[in-house]
């Protein structure tokens, strides 16, 4: 069954000859498919009581956000200027001695090789993921969305990969595709190969197994989401098509995939930002082997730091990995904007 | 509505911060932090046990213990935070660092009570200081299944040429059963296994100058061999780290396997009735005897505030009603670093070294000819690039080329000989500021 038919389909206005049915959302608090509020809900809220901030009481809301912004800045900005101070220095990281580099610590990693194999890695990685993980999730998602005997049972289980403890996927995962595992097995019953494929020491297949690996604990995620953006698709608007003699894939097509295209893509966003920066899934899985085939920044960064014990150079290379991501993070409120007026006609 | 004072809620967060961040008055107590690396859940009780018993001799004093099975980069972690244990548990490559960077105090007073008792080669001076005390040796030898060599009536290998043999003779492929395990893993236990070789081959990493060598023909035809023995290993072994090498003797998948002595442990464990057919062997003969050796210590961090406390707690732990009931948490594995506790009924009784006490003589034999990246041989000076060349992994990476990606020996030593190089030239550099 599908949600509440009164709310209205937030990207109605992206779709060619479908803006009359943004008229709707004025009325109602409605959250959108890409789990954003309906502009419209608040601007038409029924005139209440100002708030303290909005009646000049400064001093309170001051001090009310005070202990929240001294948390905030101890435990986030504090330590994100010191790496980026830190960046700029050489330091043993045992003995924790500060000799001014400049830019030394960038030129040096720009100039070597296994930091531009480790971002392409990550690049990789990141993309595969986030692919793999986006493509099961919207099928996964799809399926659920009709109704069928056991729905709620394979709803909840479907979550499963996403609590699973990393550590716990991971060693699971490991053992499936060793020589021993159901992955080799299944292959020598089918005659694929003898004596097994060595899935995570190879530099040709570690890396789509670590894909792989990340996109199953991951797809929960995808599919969760998209299954709540589908559920607050009204029902008026199939039915209109479905009266107009439009096909099942027509419908998918021109109708759910368009609607879908917002949270889709703000959850691609997501996994891009997270997937860049992983580190325990791959560590675990091949600590970035064989011959740094699956070496990403996050663990190029660690054993610069407690293996080289070049704390500035490690630096260097997590402010290079924050810049990047922080241009993911531009780029995903940037497409937020881009849909929130794209909804709402601002 | 009652109105709330606009400062209420600020104070009551202030009051609430002053409150958890104001230690309970404390009456004399004092802490003595330790980090170890013996994480089997039988020495993490034992030391729990010691901890305890020296609190209650010691009342007022508190042990915590950090049990950590990547000391390396844990304990660079918490000396990166400013907050290192009392106590932590060395290795050599690790200790030659550490001592390097001035933080760790001399264990010349244990030296100067004990030291004549000391197994020699436990523990190696720096610098012309002793910075350790020695708790455990471990030889790292090539185990064997007694079984399948007596009933294919093949004796137990001696030379790299017997070991070529016995590995192709039991390799079964078929019934994914194989001769020999070589991990080509991306860690350290890779390096280990071509160490092995390049050092029964008269080569070594470095030279006496500390000048890397492993583009020597020596090292050369140790890769070559050890290329040979890994067609005999089974398929996954290409992640292998330390304890798959265990894991695959006791599931039964191998003929041969090094390790310590914890391989005899794990497989008493796992495997109960492979135990008595699990035997040791010296290391093969190359143009000489030559294995890793680990000596495993405690040293005492620098400007520790509980120094004489921590010397206290080592000396009850090195007491031999401590010690050896600790050693025989790990028999075979983990042996007495004193010549006096050797023979001693306290470890020899234990019944996995009873099982064949005539193997307990080849361990203890294989600390004489043991070796390590950290102190080549008795012409090298502790080296102290070896925690960094661990730590870089080119030496795994070295041999996964030749025995992954079928580079030559010669294009992948050259390769490692330039990343040494830079290394070298980097940590100079580092440790000139």
């Amino acid at each position: 069954m599908r949600g509440h038919a009164c709310v209205a389909p937030p990207t109605a206005a992206i779709i060619p000859g479908k803006d009359k049915m943004t008229d709707h959302s004025s009325q109602h608090t409605a959250v959108d498919a890409a789990g954003l509020p309906a502009a419209g809900s608040i601007r038409s809220a029924p005139t209440r009581r100002k708030p303290r901030w909005q009646q000049g009481d400064l001093a309170f809301v001051t001090l009310s956000l005070a202990p929240a912004a001294v948390l905030v800045s101890v435990l986030v900005f504090v330590p994100v200027a010191y790496t980026f101070g830190l960046s700029f220095f050489e330091q043993n990281t045992l003995r924790r001695n500060w000799t001014f580099a400049g830019l030394g610590n960038f030129t040096e990693i720009m100039a070597d090789p296994a930091f531009w194999r480790a971002f392409w890695n990550g690049l990789v990685y990141t993309l595969g993921t986030t692919l793999v993980a986006g493509l099961v999730g919207l099928i996964v998602a799809l399926l659920l969305d009709r109704p069928f005997k056991g729905r709620g049972l394979v709803r909840a289980l479907v979550i499963f990969p996403y609590i699973v403890p990393t550590i716990i996927v991971v060693f699971v995962w490991k053992f499936m595709f060793s020589s021993r595992g159901i992955v080799n097995d299944l292959l020598r019953q089918i005659g694929v190969t003898g004596s097994g494929v060595p899935w995570l020491g190879d530099d040709n297949y570690a890396m789509l197994v670590v894909i792989l690996v990340s996109a199953w604990a991951w797809f929960p995620f995808v599919a969760i989401t998209l299954l709540a953006a589908l559920q607050n698709m009204p029902d008026s608007v199939y039915e209109a098509a479905t009266l107009d003699g439009a096909s099942a894939f027509s419908r998918f097509w021109n109708l759910t995939l368009p609607l879908l295209a917002p949270a889709f893509l703000i959850i691609i966003l997501i996994r891009a930002i997270w997937a860049f920066r992983n580190f325990e899934v791959i560590w675990l899985l091949t600590g970035g082997g064989p011959i740094g085939a699956t070496e990403v920044l996050p663990i190029l960064a660690y054993r610069e730091a407690f293996g080289s014990f070049r704390m500035g150079h490690a630096s260097a290379i997590a402010v290079t990995l924050m810049l990047f991501v922080t241009l993911l993070a531009l780029l995903y409120f940037r497409v937020g904007a881009r849909i929130r007026r794209a909804m709402h006609g601002t | 509505m009652k109105h709330n004072h606009p400062f209420r809620p600020f104070a009551l967060s202030v009051a609430l911060g002053l409150t958890l961040s104001f230690p309970v008055a404390a009456q004399d107590v004092r802490t003595l932090q330790i980090m170890t690396e013996e994480i089997s859940p039988e020495s993490q009780a034992f030391y729990q046990l010691a901890a305890d018993a020296f609190e209650a001799a010691k009342p007022g004093v508190t042990i915590e213990i950090d049990f950590q099975g990547n000391m390396d980069e844990a304990l660079a972690v918490r000396v990166a935070a400013g907050n290192p244990p009392d106590i932590a548990s060395m290795q050599l490559e690790r200790l030659l660092t550490y001592a390097d960077l001035g933080l760790l105090e001399p264990a010349t007073w244990w030296f100067d009570k004990y030291g004549a008792d000391v197994v020699p080669l436990a523990s190696i001076p720096y610098k012309g200081v002793y910075w350790d005390i020695p708790y455990a040796l471990t030889s790292e030898m090539w185990w064997y299944r007694e079984d399948l060599f007596t009933a294919k009536g093949i004796a137990p290998p001696q030379t790299w040429a017997e070991f070529l043999t016995a590995a192709a003779a039991f390799n079964d492929p078929d019934n994914r059963f194989y001769g020999i395990a070589i991990p080509a893993g991306p860690g350290e236990w890779t390096a280990w296994h071509y160490e092995v070789f390049l050092w029964q081959n008269g080569g070594f990493v470095f030279d006496t100058e500390l000048r890397p060598t492993v583009d020597s023909p020596e090292s050369i035809e140790a890769l070559n061999f050890l290329k040979e023995l890994y067609q005999y290993s089974p398929p996954e072994s290409v992640t292998w780290e330390w304890w798959d090498s265990i894991d695959a003797f006791s599931a039964e998948q191998v003929a041969l396997s090094m390790y310590g002595g914890r391989l005899l442990v794990h497989t008493a464990r796992d495997n109960p009735p492979l135990a008595e057919f699990t035997r040791v062997l010296d290391q093969p003969m190359g143009v000489m005897r030559a294995g890793p050796l680990s000596r495993k210590s405690h040293a005492i961090m620098a400007n520790s505030p509980e120094l004489d406390l921590a010397q206290a707690f080592i000396e009850y732990l090195m007491q031999p009603e401590n010690l050896l009931p600790f050693l025989r948490t790990v028999p075979v594995h983990l042996t007495p670093p004193f010549v006096s506790y050797r023979t001693s009924p306290l470890y020899m009784d234990d019944p996995l070294i009873q099982l064949h006490p005539e193997d307990m003589q080849i361990v203890y034999d294989a600390v004489e000819y043991g070796r390590s990246l950290g102190w080549e041989s008795p012409n090298h000076p502790p080296n102290n690039y070896a925690g960094a060349l661990n730590a870089s992994n080119i030496l795994p990476q070295m041999v996964q080329r030749v025995l992954l990606n079928d580079e030559t020996p010669e294009a992948a030593t050259a390769w490692a000989m330039a990343e040494i190089l830079k290394l070298q030239a980097e940590f100079d550099a580092q440790s000139a500021k």
